[in-house]
């Protein structure tokens, strides 16, 4: 660590111009982009049952996803949900290393979008590189601001966006168009946009190097049997630059022709021929770069591929091993749990508060009553009555005022509630009772709770 | 790794990526928010801010969203400040080799 460190984290950077590439992770990167951006920017705007589709409604405390409505007392579902993220992870950069760094993660799609901004108005490589080195011309001039101002409103549309999942996205459209945007809602997308702007069009892959944990923890998520990318070194040493159509046998050289597009094309600025490193993204571009030059060459195709360290070492790469066993096994038993714990759960909630002022009084000749404050949650999309029983003890009846109790859609109600039993019934001292509250017009939306009563 | 090495890059400009300093506000800013984000996140899944506008004194006349806003940052400064502090002890330390920027 001591001898390495000042050198490989503290070296002065240049800037990267990776050279694009074509090639079939090229293409599969760009879908992925098409796909996973196309979603965020379009799925703000889908609606079910008149309101929007997706929502996380901080200002009334309930998330809309699709038909459900989760409240807060529903985190556990989230929590659960994040679980499951973390282990999805570990299972697939177990079985094919960083495809979620190569692929899917925001800061790679973003950047690939800003990227191609870049490409849009400056042009490809060495123009860019020209560019960037001429003096200030008008053009020069012209170029930078148009691109930046290609940044900033991609920037600010993603901001609008996120914050659009958090305040019904039509509204903050129209508060937009009217310029009447509330000031939180105004701070967060600037907020946002800046970040946006911030990691994808200025810190982009230093993001991976310097400040990402999950590249520096991936590593202990894999062995000789993850998929990762990698040069074939016995096929490929010696290295070295030879006329076209020569046998390199003759030379004594191997497949690798040196001619560094594979260094060229990298957005992290490293050289895959050192073996596997931790700035690599596994993006593949060196895949595709590479494959391009066999092809010139007429060689076989892969000196740089997918594969795992027992496949580059000749030998057989097993995919069913015991952490991928585990991980699976975990995996699919929480998403089990998941859904079937989402199916059962109950649209109602009850909490039962016992009057702090007394234990017990006697109302009425002959009966014992203790008084309690109902809290019913219908989270359920449409209005419902329900009415209330109680069970436990002998002559045990409850009343509410009013008996039948109404309680509109996502609405919250308080009602006080008398628990009776016959004076003698029962022997003194606590007992646990049982409250059931039903739905009149749904037979399976009923819920329990527990509560104690007091008798002399 | 040292792209400033690699001949066939040196047409290109010798414009710097971030200096050691900024790197370490980037790394010490960027995972202080990752931990206030999952801390804010957890604590107004249980706890409504305006329950604690209820509590607090002085009263604040604040709105949820606002009270959400406050309690985000104060834990991003917070654990930013930790952030800090812990790369600050480290870099000033004698134990360890100082790096060369």
């Amino acid at each position: 660590m001591t001898e390495i460190a000042p050198q490989s984290l503290y070296a002065a950077q240049t800037k990267i111009y990776p050279r694009e590439i074509d090639g079939v992770f090229a293409r599969l990167r760009i879908a992925a982009m098409v796909v996973l951006l196309g979603g965020y920017y379009l799925t703000a705007w889908l609606t079910w049952d008149g309101r929007q589709a997706l929502l996380f409604d901080l200002p009334a405390r309930k998330f809309y996803v699709l038909g459900l409505v989760l409240w807060p007392q529903d985190f556990f579902f989230l929590s659960w949900l994040l679980i499951i993220a973390a282990l999805s992870l570990f299972f697939f950069t177990a079985l094919a290393g960083r495809v979620w760094c190569g692929y899917a993660c925001p800061q790679t799609v973003w950047t690939e979008a800003f990227l191609w901004m870049d490409w849009l108005v400056e042009g490809r490589g060495p123009a860019r590189r020209k560019l960037d080195a001429g003096p200030w011309t008008a053009n020069k001039l012209w170029r930078k601001s148009a691109k930046q101002a290609l940044w900033i409103v991609f920037a600010l549309w993603t901001g609008f966006t996120f914050v659009g999942y958090f305040t019904p996205i039509r509204e903050l459209g129209r508060e937009v168009a009217q310029l009447s945007l509330g000031g939180w809602e105004t701070f967060w997308i600037l907020f946002y946009g800046f970040a946006t702007y911030g990691n994808a069009g200025f810190l982009r892959e230093q993001v991976c190097k310097y400040m990402c944990p999950y590249a520096r923890f991936q590593s202990a998520m894999f062995d000789r049997d993850t998929l990762v990318v990698s040069y074939d070194e016995v096929r490929g040493e010696p290295r070295g630059s030879r006329p076209r159509g020569t046998d390199p046998r003759t030379l004594q050289l191997g497949s690798c022709i040196d001619c560094r597009m594979c260094v060229q094309v990298c957005p992290t600025g490293i050289d895959i021929r050192k073996g596997l490193q931790y700035e690599c993204i596994a993006c593949a571009a060196c895949i595709d770069a590479c494959d391009g030059v066999m092809d010139k060459m007429q060689y076989a195709r892969g000196l740089i591929r997918y594969s795992t360290q027992h496949g580059i070492e000749g030998r057989a790469t097993r995919v069913l091993r015991p952490r991928v066993i585990v991980y699976a096994t975990l995996l699919t038993l929480l998403c089990g749990g998941f859904v079937t714990a989402l199916l059962l759960r109950t649209p109602l909630d009850l909490d039962v508060i016992r009057d702090r002022n007394a234990l017990y009084r006697e109302s009425r000749p002959g009966y014992i009553e203790n008084v309690y404050t109902l809290r019913i949650i219908n989270k359920d999309s449409a209005r419902h009555t329900y009415s209330l029983h109680a069970e436990g003890l002998p002559t045990l009846v409850v009343e509410t005022d009013p008996p039948v109790l109404e309680v509109g859609a996502g609405q919250v109600r308080t009602i006080a509630a008398r628990a009776l039993v016959e004076d003698g019934a029962v022997s003194g001292g606590g007992h646990t009772i049982t409250f059931r509250l039903a739905a009149n017009d749904a037979p399976a939306l009923t819920t329990t709770e527990k509560a104690r009563l007091f008798t002399p | 790794m040292d792209a400033g090495s690699d001949p066939q890059r040196d047409d290109g400009p010798e414009i710097h990526e971030l200096s050691r300093r900024q790197r370490d506000a980037a790394v010490a800013g960027w995972s202080s928010f990752l931990a206030a984000a999952f801390g804010s996140m957890v604590l107004f899944a249980f706890v409504d801010p305006m329950t604690l506008v209820e509590v607090t004194e002085p009263p604040l006349p604040v709105e949820r969203m606002t009270g959400y806003a406050i309690g985000f940052f104060f834990i991003w400064i917070l654990t930013a400040a930790s952030a800090a502090l812990t790369l600050y002890l480290l870099r000033t330390s004698h134990a360890e080799p100082q790096p060369k920027d």
